[in-house]
């Protein structure tokens, strides 16, 4: 019982600066600016917290500040990630958007063209024969005077 | 022994970090907008995020120009206040501490539930936002 009781401090140091870091990133990761940065010192934290943590098993040093450590730790890389994998999917699927209504845009724009050239086509068509009607009624009275005479 | 328990080492870590955001705000200027951090919501998406002009806004806070801070960002009182209030806590756990004052446990306690509930109170939100 003697033996448990008596700590050192092994794993202490990097326990310290496990904690400070994981908190750092727990801090950072709500801040959405910054969120995804908050993956380097939480990722160092969980790593400094976990080596820690062998070292007081191996030891016998005191573990509940390695222990805080290590679950800040968890949590702001955890949340630094998602940040992470969210603004990601944000900005694939927006590239992906502006790259579709690109396409769709050239389509109607095409679609546009055609209507425009067939539309173009049509009042040719009509202009010519309202030209022909014209010439038409234009040379009809001739042929009655000529023909009255 | 100044530094003999870990708690007194963590708090004059923080006190150290969160003086550095005060000199970080202190040293660059909102109207020559030179901060080098940029907002990664707003490069990758186009679109502002609730922290966008955070930094001008502190700059603007630690020259009490708190009317133009609301303006740059409108948590960043909130915020700063959070990194002001826990800059205090620290130096003044750190004292109580090295004096003995109070038990290192009441103190751990006191301290912790005070960090959490400041810590909610400041970044609702943002928790919510994220």
């Amino acid at each position: 019982m003697e033996e448990q009781a008596v700590k050192t401090k092994a794993g202490m140091g990097l326990g310290i600066a496990g904690f400070v870091l994981g908190l750092v990133a727990l801090i950072i990761s709500f801040i959405p600016c910054l969120g995804t940065w908050a993956l380097i010192p939480g990722v160092v934290g969980l790593i400094l917290s976990a080596i820690a943590l062998s070292m007081a098993t191996k030891g016998n040093g005191a573990k509940g500040l390695i222990i805080a450590a290590l679950i800040v730790s968890i949590i702001g890389t955890g949340i630094a990630a998602y940040q992470w994998y969210f603004w990601n999917k944000v900005a694939t699927e927006a590239t992906e958007g502006l790259k579709n209504f690109d396409d769709e845009w050239k389509n109607a724009m095409n679609d546009l063209n055609g209507e425009l050239e067939n539309l173009d086509t049509d009042l040719n068509e009509q202009l010519d024969a309202v030209a022909d009607s014209l010439t038409e009624d234009a040379t009809e009275p001739t042929e009655s005077n000529e023909s009255t005479e | 022994m100044l530094l003999k328990q870990p708690y007194q080492i963590i708090n004059l870590i923080f006190a150290g970090i969160f003086i550095s955001i005060m000199i970080y705000s202190g040293f660059f200027s909102a109207e020559k907008n030179n901060h080098p951090i940029d907002c990664q919501v707003y490069e990758n998406t186009g679109k502002p995020c609730p922290t966008c002009g955070l930094s001008r806004s502190f700059s603007e806070i630690i020259r009490f120009e708190l009317d133009k801070a609301v303006i740059y960002n409108k948590y960043s009182l909130k915020l700063f206040s959070f990194f002001f209030i826990e800059l205090v806590l620290r130096l003044c756990f750190f004292i109580i501490l090295y004096f003995n004052f109070i038990r290192l446990r009441i103190i751990l306690f006191i301290d912790i539930i005070i960090s959490v509930v400041l810590f909610l109170y400041c970044f609702s939100d943002l928790i919510f936002y994220v």
